[in-house]
């Protein structure tokens, strides 16, 4: 296409946001089902849309520098619902900081340790490793430790889509009913994905839930360059 | 989530009014948002951390938002009142803003044709080995005064 750059970066924004609409209205008519993920429907949609009008996916991700651009403040937004929650840390710090440590490392280690085992390349574990974390942070963790961030970011949507799919079947069958254990436990492993599904729990383990992302994040942030060199 | 956003919304105003104002006020979040982003980033080159930029705004701005709630009420009703709800915002529709690096995927179809295997198994494994593990150790240690039911 030979259109104005300006031009051009309206048009694929607008596209973006219509087919991100598109989604959030698949997932009304789904009920708010997790399966149906706005932002996995929309990448979809605007894969077939760049495949359908053979537009060099290079084009397409210059045009929509605004919507990448704005990633960085909203991973920083994620800092508010961490300090609104952060008083529950307090009254049962100790369960937190050890199910947030233990959980956070073993899916590290059993996400590269998977990979490797089955015969994928060290490309897609770097990719795999920092997925459990909310995707803005997942995906700039994966292109510092030189990791695919477009993988990471389908990765991570997957892994939240599982964990939001499972985690009430799982805490049933292990026979945890510790609400805030269910929240924090959603959280550190499924994201916002598995939170906002926890959120519906009730107050606490949508507190906690939120307290998982945030400090998952951080953890992740700072525990995954060093795994990686150890993998390298 | 949801539950969370409900309790934070203020009292409803009549629209139209305020509109403005809230839309300056955003504004003055926004820009707050994106001045962590850049100290972060210089904060992360002068200190050699490993951590991304934002993420390092993101600590930065959990910490000044405690602090200030912890000793300083007035500028903390400031700050809530103009980074608040465009966070909310932000947060809420952040699946938006990861579309075009997703879409990324298109190039990687090599990857997904060869090692769907390692990946479909290695994503839900860890996944549900992350969920026990912190479930776990959270039920274990925390105290038990809280059970909640499913």
């Amino acid at each position: 296409m030979n259109l104005p750059d300006i031009l051009q970066s309206f048009l694929w924004t607008a596209i973006t946001a219509a087919c991100y609409l598109a989604g959030l209205g698949l997932r009304r008519l789904a009920r708010k089902h997790v399966l149906a993920n706005p932002a996995l429907i929309a990448m979809i949609l605007v894969a077939i849309l760049l495949l359908a009008t053979h537009t060099a996916y290079a084009v397409y991700f210059r045009a929509t520098w605004v919507l990448t651009f704005l990633l960085a403040p909203a991973t920083v937004a994620l800092g508010i619902p961490l300090a609104k929650n952060f008083a529950h840390v307090r009254q049962s710090w100790s369960g937190v900081i050890l199910g947030l440590v233990a959980g956070s490392l073993t899916s590290l280690l059993s996400g590269v340790l998977l990979v490797r085992w089955l015969g994928g390349n060290k490309e897609l574990a770097l990719s795999m490793l920092p997925k459990a974390v909310t995707t803005p942070i997942a995906m700039s963790v994966a292109g510092q430790i030189g990791g695919i961030p477009a993988l990471t970011a389908v990765l991570a949507v997957l892994g939240g889509v599982m964990a939001a799919l499972t985690f009430r079947t799982v805490f049933g069958i292990v026979r945890i009913s510790h609400g805030h254990a269910i929240g924090l436990a959603a959280g550190t492993a499924g994201s916002g994905l598995a939170a906002s599904q926890a959120a519906e729990l009730g107050d606490g383990p949508a507190a906690f839930a939120a307290i998982g992302i945030g400090l998952n994040g951080l953890l992740t942030a700072l525990v995954a360059p060093l795994v990686a060199t150890i993998f390298k | 989530m949801n539950r969370e956003s409900k309790t934070i919304t203020p009292p409803r105003r009549k629209p139209g009014k305020k509109t403005g104002r809230r839309i300056v006020s955003g504004l003055i979040g926004l820009i707050i948002l994106l001045a962590l982003v850049f100290v972060g980033g210089d904060a992360r080159n002068a200190l050699h951390l490993s951590l991304p930029g934002p993420v390092i705004g993101l600590a930065l701005l959990a910490v000044i938002f405690l602090l200030v709630k912890r000793f300083h009420t007035r500028s903390h009703r400031h700050l809530n009142l103009r980074v608040a709800p465009v966070s909310r915002l932000l947060v809420s529709q952040m699946g938006l803003l990861f579309v075009p690096a997703g879409a990324g995927i298109i190039t990687e179809g090599d990857v997904l044709r060869h090692e769907w295997l390692p990946i479909v198994a290695a994503v839900a494994g860890s996944t549900l080995i992350g969920l026990i593990t912190t479930g776990w150790f959270m039920h274990r240690f925390a105290p038990k005064i809280q059970l909640e039911k499913i």
